[in-house]
């Protein structure tokens, strides 16, 4: 994994603080899920990642042997097993939290969730999915537009994950003024630069690149119903 | 839309949560970057590896992966690519199921740009049963070791609900070192599935092939 699986240098600590950054969202879900209050779980979050970045509490488990993903759900878990055997004596106030936690939109954010027997890891596993997607979609959102097709974006991405019940090519070939056969091949490279991109944003939290398409057939299966 | 709110995914036809960037449905997102549905074929072929009656198997890389293998069968006719890439989605679940060291398992099914039917199976270092120097090499423990090893992972696959259906010698490769170890291929061509409804569902094209050829 990425730079953050070695947490030894100023950049290393930059990389794993701004995956922090990135999936603390999955973290808090998880903690809620738990059974957890939501000031509670916000409190659990926020010392979870001080401890995770102020610690160096990755290096003894070397996550760059593994998925950071599995990684880190296992490591809230036992980080909230200790705390329960310590009768949740957290530290609070004085240092800045470690990262930007907004409690009122997680807390909003969380209520949407299905109020059904999904599993605390279930729901860690679903939220990461949903986190990684967005970024992948946005980075091939950032592609388009650095290239002066913002316009071409907004047409073809309905039909990004398949035809049914989408736009027919000939309504996006007239909208664009192409052929029908150039909107296919435009569809065959969004669709390439789209699984691209989300490769680009897996490859930042596994360790070996072989492992990219386990990682998205796991989360394939903890989006699936 | 917000992130987080519901929607029925025109696609997939499931009710879907809501992607920040807008009412994508995540299922659909993942499938479609694993199997890139008609688009070319997303592995790099490296050498040929062997070739029967329905197709050329090669050792190939995902373009994804690099650094990871894959037996990649091309299958020379197929007349119901479709319904064959339609069956392997429907058969997935149960594949996955089967977890034995002793089972390839497939990983990929799909369509290349030239329509031809292509299947992405665990690549297993060895040789086949069957060749020569192989059989001539087995002692007799390796071979009860072997039949062991075998029986187990057929096991595993009927407790599954998935037969094989084809199994013969020539499906089973071996590898040597540090110990001998044998692997069922093939899992996945021509199988029956007790499938969610129930009711057995199989290839009765591909059957009727094997069946043909007893």
């Amino acid at each position: 994994m990425l730079a953050a699986g070695r947490h030894s240098n100023p950049r290393s600590a930059e990389a794993l603080a701004s995956l922090c950054e990135t999936y603390w969202y999955p973290v808090y879900a998880l903690v809620r899920r738990q059974g957890f209050q939501a000031d509670e779980a916000a409190d659990l979050t926020q010392e979870f990642f001080a401890r995770v970045l102020g610690k160096n509490y990755f290096q003894e488990a070397d996550p760059a042997r593994g998925r950071f993903r599995a990684f880190l759900c296992v490591s809230v878990r036992h980080f909230l097993s200790n705390e329960r055997d310590r009768g949740r004596a957290l530290k609070r106030g004085g240092d800045r939290p470690p990262i930007a936690l907004e409690v009122e939109t997680a807390e909003g954010r969380y209520q949407l969730e299905p109020r059904d027997g999904m599993t605390p890891e279930k729901l860690f596993d679903r939220r990461w999915a949903m986190v990684l997607l967005d970024r992948a979609l946005a980075r091939l959102r950032a592609d388009y537009t650095a290239a002066g097709k913002t316009v071409l974006f907004a047409h073809l991405q309905d039909v990004l994950t398949g035809d049914a019940g989408r736009v027919p090519y000939t309504e996006i070939a007239k909208a664009t003024a192409m052929s029908e056969g150039a909107v296919k091949v435009a569809v065959h490279r969004l669709r390439r630069r789209f699984r691209e991109a989300l490769v680009a944003e897996i490859a930042e939290t596994v360790s070996e690149a072989g492992d990219i398409d386990a990682e998205i057939r796991h989360l394939l299966d903890a989006v699936s119903v | 839309m917000t992130a987080g709110e519901s929607f029925r995914c025109p696609q997939c036809g499931a009710l879907r949560l809501t992607l920040g960037q807008g009412d994508y449905c995540a299922a659909c997102l993942l499938t479609a970057a694993l199997s890139l549905e008609g688009e070319a074929c997303p592995y790099q072929v490296l050498a040929p590896m062997g070739e029967d009656g329905r197709g050329v198997t090669y050792l190939a890389q995902p373009l994804a992966a690099p650094r990871a293998y894959v037996a990649l069968k091309v299958y020379g006719m197929c007349p119901d690519v479709d319904g064959a890439i339609a069956r392997y989605r429907r058969w997935r679940p149960a594949l996955e199921q089967v977890r034995h060291p002793s089972i390839a398992r497939l990983v990929d099914a799909g369509a290349a740009l030239d329509g031809c039917l292509f299947t992405a199976t665990e690549y297993i270092p060895g040789r086949l049963l069957t060749g020569p120097p192989v059989a001539a090499a087995i002692g007799p423990d390796a071979r009860a070791a072997i039949a062991s090893q075998l029986t187990e992972a057929l096991e595993a696959a009927h407790a599954a609900g998935v037969l094989h259906l084809n199994l013969s010698a020539s499906k089973v490769k071996i590898a040597a070192a540090p110990a001998p170890r044998a692997t069922i291929l093939g899992l996945g061509v021509a199988l029956v599935v007790d499938g969610a409804q129930g009711e057995p569902d199989l290839d009765r094209r591909a059957l009727a092939g094997i069946l043909a050829g007893l």
